[in-house]
């Protein structure tokens, strides 16, 4: 048999879940016509996955205080934002509506709001880092708007059939409300998203492209 | 933290197939360099993970060519040895040389 393409699966992989570096990808397509081998296709391209999340592990740092701080901010900035009058009436029209309807639509305008919030971070962090990118903005947005989606729709199951709402009276209750249902859903979808973007953007990829900026036919 | 100067293993592996290859040395023909040379195979991933650090270093510069049609209107890059990397190979053969010195002759091992 002749194979004259290389594993469709792995190129898309390639692609997506590895660094955009159109030199390797090049390369590898190159050497694929010369091997003619779906397997040794995989493992290259396996190996270049596993590689790029062991860097992304070893330098997130920036990202992860990022993550970790803005769910904070966007907290308090909600919490300022619920004592605007124009929020106080849409607040006001979802709570017009009968259980549960109100409770899904305070719901829903709470997550778009902690959305539009964390995707204003993202677009923020990736200026400062001087990688802001429209295609990976983007990308990242989804995940955020995904993310909080998830998030929402789970935070909704779990508080319609919670049996314990006395505990969020508490302080203690408070706090782990806040920890486990705000702020590590939000880091994770932050991290996340950040990820993302910059496997959409030319962040991280072939790190300022070439050294020299001359190119050679 | 200062980043790390020296050379690994691989890194001088990967100086030695730049300086061997001249200009036309890009990822594939550097990978085929280390493959025929050390007898395994090599991830085209891992090559161009070392090209980075070391372009990071000072040690590599690279340039882009041209898109070709056979490699899915992808360019080639071209990498070349710095005059650090060319001092940081020397510095690593001397060092590997007198440490070889002070070795006594292994014997092969029993296959």
């Amino acid at each position: 048999m002749n194979i004259t393409k290389p594993p469709a699966l792995a190129k898309f992989l390639l692609q997506h879940l590895a660094v955009r570096n159109d030199a390797l990808v090049g390369d590898l397509l190159e050497e694929f016509e010369h091997r003619k081998s779906p397997v040794w296709f995989w493992r290259q391209v396996l190996w270049i996955i596993c590689l790029r999340f062991a860097h992304d592990l070893r330098t997130p740092w920036l990202a992860a205080g990022f993550a970790a701080l803005w769910p904070y901010l966007v907290f308090v900035a909600g919490r300022g934002l619920s004592l605007n009058s124009q929020y106080r009436s849409v607040l006001n029209w979802t709570r017009s509506h009968p259980w549960p309807e109100f409770y899904l639509y305070s719901m829903a305008v709470g997550f778009v709001t902690a959305a539009v919030l964390f995707s204003l971070g993202l677009g923020l962090y990736l200026m400062l880092t001087r990688n802001l990118d429209g295609l990976g903005f983007s990308q990242g947005s989804l995940v955020i708007f995904l993310g909080t989606a998830l998030h929402g729709a789970s935070l909704i199951l779990v508080n319609l059939s919670s049996q314990h709402r006395g505990l969020l009276r508490t302080l203690v209750g408070r706090l782990l409300n806040f920890l486990l249902c705000w702020w590590l859903p939000s880091f994770l979808i932050l991290l996340a998203s950040i990820w993302s973007a910059a496997r959409t953007s030319a962040y991280g990829t072939e790190r300022n492209g070439t050294s020299a900026s001359r190119t050679r036919a | 933290m200062p980043s790390r100067k020296y050379l690994g293993e691989f890194e001088l592996m990967v100086i030695l197939a730049l300086i061997r290859l001249g200009e036309n040395a890009y990822g594939v023909p550097i990978g085929r360099e280390i493959e025929e040379s050390s007898g395994r195979e090599v991830a085209l991933g891992s090559v161009y993970a070392a090209l980075e650090r070391l372009e990071e270093k000072g040690f590599v510069a690279s340039t882009m060519g041209e898109p070709t049609a056979e490699r899915g209107g992808r360019a080639k890059r071209y990498f070349c040895v710095t005059s650090a990397g060319l001092r940081q190979a020397r510095q690593s053969r001397a060092a590997l040389t007198n440490l070889w010195r002070g070795v006594p002759e292994l014997r092969e091992e029993r296959g």
